[in-house]
């Protein structure tokens, strides 16, 4: 989901792409810094670490190479936090790795934060339910909808820079949906296991637990 | 919480220690010419191919110059038509890119320079270009003898060019001192927060016992 610089900086239409999405993610991220209070800084500095890390892991699935991202999961947690923490991991990545780069950070900034954002209002509610079902589904969706959105976002920004629709009917459809799936499942387990554990990293009352334990001292 | 923190870092750092031969899902482009005709390889760090891809040729202006696709093998070949420096730009559908810089020294001297492209001789030029190009071995040598040459350098370019390509490999290989390096800025700006954030607190504290006081 990352794009290059190389790609971007080459046409007149990505170099105001480039200005918009710089400017997009500045805005998003003093948002997400007002609303990063004293006690969520390290819930951000966490999320931050494990997105920087969980980047790097990459996975061969068939034909196609993939590494999870995380941002559902970001969203939920951090709501417009996610901001700050992706743009710092990214940046943290385009200097010790030359991924994407430091002219595109702003437009990679959004399209992973953006999609983090929107799934924190799309499926945060859902994630506060009462119901175990309902609280795996709500994570399912919000991990796999922040890798479709993100997908979407990015094929965007190349189909307004001039490249083919062939590009974005294909960078969105076929290359993501394996991927957004396991991301969903993935999110999903984790929604569920903070719920039980950690419910209040979500806002949310501790999920019951679906059979008594038995108490012993 | 504090708790919590200290096991997600316990953790982190061993996902950290597991991935750390990961490599980033780079696209490496890699060429070199013999006579006008360019030979390429477009690749993925760990070595897939980077099959059907559009290999595009620019000069120093920025004006392409050709364009080709690469093989199931990754393998692309292009012929110059200009004693230029080529700049050759490999794009996967999704937005990753590499390129590779080709000097004009590489090229025959024969091919015409391209406006004022062809421009001086670079000074730091790669190992493969102290080469003396082949055409000018030929004055006081038997044939044979400059054919035997001729062989030995192409045979010498070769191990050059595969040196070369280990060794953008192992420059883009992901490393654990990088990501701990990462972490560690992580940790020092969430640290920078907390004391921003804190000053903030703490003024709020000390604005509402000097109302509270009187």
């Amino acid at each position: 989901m990352h794009l290059e610089e190389a790609i971007l900086a080459g046409t007149q239409h990505g170099r105001e792409i480039l200005v918009a999405g710089g400017l997009l993610a500045a805005a998003g991220t003093a948002v997400g810094l007002r609303k990063t209070d004293y006690e969520r800084v390290p819930q951000v500095a966490v999320l931050t670490a494990a997105f920087f890390v969980v980047s790097l892991i990459h996975l061969q699935l068939g034909p196609a190479k993939w590494h999870f991202v995380l941002t559902g999961l970001m969203g939920l947690v951090l709501g417009w936090a996610a901001f700050p923490a992706v743009l710092v991991a990214l940046a943290l990545q385009a200097a010790f790795f030359s991924v994407g780069g430091l002219m595109v950070l702003g437009v990679n900034t959004l399209v992973m934060a953006g999609p983090a954002v929107a799934c924190y209002y799309l499926f945060g509610p859902t994630v506060r339910s009462r119901f175990e079902p309902v609280v795996f589904g709500g994570g399912f969706a919000a991990g796999a909808a922040a890798v479709m959105l993100g997908a979407l976002l990015a094929a965007t920004a190349l189909f307004a820079a001039g490249k083919s629709y062939e590009v974005f009917a294909g960078v969105i459809v076929v290359a993501h949906l394996l991927p957004a799936a396991i991301e969903g499942l993935v999110t999903a387990s984790v929604v569920v296991l903070l719920r039980k554990v950690r419910p209040e990293l979500l806002d949310a009352r501790p999920l019951p637990p679906v059979r008594q334990e038995t108490a012993h001292g | 919480m504090a708790n919590w923190i200290g096991r997600s870092f316990v953790a982190l750092a061993l996902i950290v220690a597991l991935a750390a031969p990961a490599a980033a899902h780079k696209l490496i482009v890699f060429a070199s010419a013999e006579g006008a005709t360019i030979h390429g390889k477009a690749y993925f760090l760990g070595g897939a191919p980077a099959q059907g891809l559009a290999v595009t040729a620019f000069d120093p202006q920025g004006a392409e110059l050709a364009r080709t696709t690469t093989d199931d093998q990754g393998e692309f070949t292009l012929t110059a038509n200009f004693r230029c420096d080529y700049r050759l730009v490999v794009e996967t559908l999704d937005g990753h890119g590499a390129e590779f810089p080709l000097q004009a020294e590489q090229l025959p001297a024969d091919l015409p320079p391209r406006g004022e492209a062809a421009g001086p001789p670079h000074p730091q030029a790669e190992p493969s270009q102290h080469v003396p190009p082949v055409a000018s071995l030929e004055s006081n040598s038997s044939q044979h003898a400059a054919a035997e040459r001729s062989a030995e350098l192409r045979a010498l370019r070769a191990d050059v060019a595969a040196l070369q390509e280990q060794l953008t490999q192992y420059e883009n290989r992901t490393r654990l001192r990088d990501v701990l390096g990462g972490i560690g800025y992580i940790l020092g700006l969430a640290g920078i927060a907390f004391y921003f954030l804190g000053v903030r607190r703490k003024q709020a504290a000390e604005a509402t016992d000097r109302e509270a006081s009187p």
